[in-house]
């Protein structure tokens, strides 16, 4: 073997000095964007000069606030009519309305934004699908209070940096009134810090945290920082000692850990074994092994749709099959690819899943669009909350009459009460309570199928302590 | 970490990095002859998982036809790659042909997002029947074990075949010195079109064995290959042995470690460290084919 000579050897320290460079990079660029996600002050780096009052023709830039104005820091009073702040108190919503802004809104047509994971890890296009499909279902019986919807999406392949351009892109340039219908898990934490700065209504989305708070959003899915207590109910009643919970590494895994601890608590179990899932791991074995090791009773996991499957392939080479509880796994083609794994699992759905309850007219309504408009499309849960999150921004829009602002559409939406939407229990909005989804349907898997183990939704209540109250039923629609 | 677990993790492991091993495998083949770094490579493997998908599971063809015939395809890719894109490139710097292997796995990426969309709604189709064997602490699936046996058996034949035969002796003639192997009359185009076949017939191998575990996507069996690159490196992407043992050392290493520390991105980190350790360590096997090259 020949020694190194020289030439190697500055070779090979040129290439560590690149790397360490790169790394270096990359943890400034993360701390960069891990301020995006944390400050909306930060966000503000939009360079447009127009502003002011934000009012009809004015197409502000997300970066000038009003004026120039930055937005309200988490606690302080807001400093801008153009801006909703981002006070959280509890699970309220605070802060005033942005004023009469109109941009997006022509004659004919209103432009409608979003965001999906299309390409990546998270397939989102079936919400985008569903999305689109509610909107175009409105224009073919005439739009809205005479306009039609035109969508505009964008995908963020996964990354939070290519959600925030896209982000960007819908406001500056695409000039959209709204964002609708979006499902993007890694760019939704920072890329809603930037719309909650903007202020135009966003609707629907994951229910990551940030999307609790400021009162231009409106969420159609189960607060994922709060859901995990009442979720946790039903391991609780039946009666597990050691429960293992997997959830997904996303930036919101954090708070529906905490929730799933505090809701287990609640039953007394106060040690569980919770675990942060790498979606890019090929194999789910190892955890299994572990889980089985500390001696766990049952199995939970909120993960990404792919990682049920591996979840769930993993469990079943080890013939361990455990009570398992899944959070939003209601996915035919994915299921299929389990079947036998999941015999027994439980899943909760924040939506009533379509596919089990055509006889009901809302559902059939929704899968008769899909396979009219998106006859390909994957029927997915998950997809669900973005046709919630479209028939609550049409009515919200039909409610804000014939000069439809932000504000309008905004205060529109808090007028809903008791609400019939195609796919969910009843929805209350109010001026101070966004958070709309508190009731869950539970599945289990039987003989190849999902079948409904309560005939009704289960929903809940936050406590003033901030768990929750579980009501045992409450009629579909 | 329960001590009981460190033997089923370490079979994990080998499981894993005969994943790895699957893929390093074509790597190799095409950088030991033509010393080209084919970026191409999982993307290769992906399309040709969709084309089984595609005959196998929408066309309800026969598995075995469908994957055959995948692999017939990626060996005619292979070669259209080497023959319009990467030989009019001779002479030219090896880092012109690598831009190359970039392109075409943006278009082969593209192509597939468009035609069978970029998502993981796919039923890959299953060579290998289901079932498990028991081993001590876990279980292993047929196909697991069907994965690990392809990877050794073919990192002995390749391994044979560079060293026995004629066309692998004239393989490693191209790669020494090409204008020598011209010389005693070896057709260098010939041999390195053999490479990009064989390569590529050995990325189809891996994508439509793997597809089933790994989401068949656009996505997951491309970036795969980083685990593999990870490996082939540290045999100096010449060397099959080394490669296939690295492929097993990072396997069981990401996941013994991940019964210690509970770090979502650990696996992907010791990747990294071990592409760090393959390019900088002195007289490292890439140190020895870097200095050849340049001499």
């Amino acid at each position: 073997m020949n020694a190194p000579n020289g030439q190697d050897r500055l070779f090979g320290r040129l290439l560590a000095l690149a790397f360490a460079l790169t790394l270096a990079f990359g943890v400034l660029i993360a701390h960069y964007y891990d301020r995006l996600g944390s400050s909306p002050a930060q966000v503000a780096t939009g360079t447009g000069t127009s502003g002011g009052d934000g009012t009809s023709g004015n197409q502000q830039s997300p970066g000038d606030g009003a004026g120039g104005t930055a937005a309200a820091t988490p606690g302080q009073n807001p400093t801008s009519v153009a801006t909703s702040t981002t006070t959280k108190t509890g699970g309220t919503t605070t802060g005033k309305v942005p004023t009469g802004t109109t941009r997006g809104v022509s004659k004919g047509s209103i432009k409608v934004g979003g965001i999906f994971s299309i390409t990546g890890p998270f397939d989102a296009s079936p919400a985008r699908d569903s999305t689109r499909a509610y909107f175009q279902l409105i224009n073919s019986e005439g739009g809205v209070n005479g306009r039609t919807l035109e969508y505009i999406s964008y995908d963020d392949a996964f990354d939070p940096t290519q959600g925030q351009n896209a982000a960007r892109k819908l406001i500056e340039q695409d000039k959209v009134f709204a964002i609708v219908g979006w499902l993007a898990p890694n760019s939704e934490p920072a890329a809603s810090q930037y719309f909650a700065k903007v202020g135009l209504p966003v609707v629907g989305g994951l229910a990551v945290p940030q999307e609790f708070g400021p009162r231009n959003f409106f969420a159609t899915m189960a607060n994922l920082g709060k859901a995990g207590a009442a979720v946790a109910r039903f391991p609780c009643d039946a009666k597990v000692k050691k429960p293992a919970v997997g959830i997904v590494d996303l930036p919101f895994a954090d708070q529906m850990m905490a929730a799933v601890r505090k809701g287990l608590a609640q039953c007394g179990v106060t040690d569980p074994i919770l675990t942060k899932i790498a979606s890019t791991s090929a194999d789910y074995t190892q955890y299994i092994l572990e889980w089985r090791s500390k001696g766990a009773d049952s199995i939970g996991a909120a993960l990404d749709p792919m990682g049920f499957v591996k979840l769930m392939q993993a469990l079943d080479r080890q013939s361990w099959h455990p009570p398992t509880w899944l959070v939003g796994s209601a996915d035919s083609e994915r299921n299929a690819m389990v079947k036998n794994a999941l015999e027994g699992a439980f899943s909760v759905e924040s939506q009533l899943v379509a596919t089990l309850h055509t006889d009901l007219p809302g559902p059939r309504r929704y899968v008769e669009t899909m396979h009219k408009y998106y006859p390909g499309t994957t029927i997915a849960s998950t997809a669900q909350i973005s046709w919630t999150a479209a028939q609550v921004f049409v009515e919200g829009l039909r409610r804000a009459g014939p000069d439809p602002t932000w504000q309008k559409v905004i205060e529109a939406i808090e007028t809903l009460r008791d609400f019939k939407t195609d796919l969910t229990a009843p929805l209350t909005y109010t001026a101070t309570d966004h958070d709309a989804i508190k009731c869950i349907e539970l599945l289990q898997w039987k003989n190849g199928a999902w079948t409904d183990y309560y005939p009704d939704f289960q929903c809940w209540e936050y406590t003033s302590d901030g768990g929750t109250v579980v009501r045992p039923s409450r009629p579909f629609t | 970490m329960h001590a009981d677990l460190i033997l089923p993790l370490t079979i994990v492991g080998i499981v894993t990095g005969s994943m790895y091993a699957l893929g390093a495998m074509g790597i190799v083949v095409i950088y030991k002859t033509t010393r080209v770094l084919n970026f191409a490579h999982g993307a290769i493997g992906m399309i040709s998982a969709f084309l089984a998908y595609q005959l196998g599971y929408l066309w309800s063809m026969n598995v075995g036809i469908a994957a055959l015939s995948a692999i017939a395809f990626s060996a005619l890719l292979g070669f259209s790659i080497e023959r319009f894109t990467i030989r009019p490139l001779e002479g030219k710097a090896p880092l012109i042909k690598v831009v190359v292997t970039l392109g075409w796995l943006l278009i082969i990426t593209s192509f597939a997002g468009i035609k069978w969309g970029a998502s993981a709604y796919h039923v890959p189709i299953k060579l290998v029947p289901e079932g498990t064997v028991g081993l001590p602490g876990v279980h292993i699936s047929y196909a697991d074990l069907a994965t690990l046996a392809v990877a050794g058996v073919l990192t002995a034949a390749l391994a044979t075949f560079f060293r026995l035969t004629r066309l692998g002796v004239a393989m490693r003639a191209v790669a020494d010195d090409v204008s020598s192997a011209r010389i005693l009359g070896i057709r260098v185009d010939r041999v390195n079109s053999t490479a990009w076949i064989l390569g590529s017939v050995l990325a189809a191998i891996t994508g439509i064995l793997l597809s089933p575990k790994v989401a068949l996507d656009t996505y997951s069996l491309t970036l795969l290959v980083i685990f593999s690159f990870a490996a082939a490196l540290y045999g100096g992407l010449v060397s099959l042995p080394k490669a296939f043992a690295a492929a097993m050392v990072l396997g069981v290493v990401q996941s013994v470690s991940s019964g210690f520390l509970h770090l979502a991105g650990l696996a992907d980190l010791i990747a990294l460290a071990v592409i760090i350790f393959a390019l900088v360590q002195p007289g490292s096997a890439l140190m020895r084919a870097v200095a050849k090259e340049g001499a």
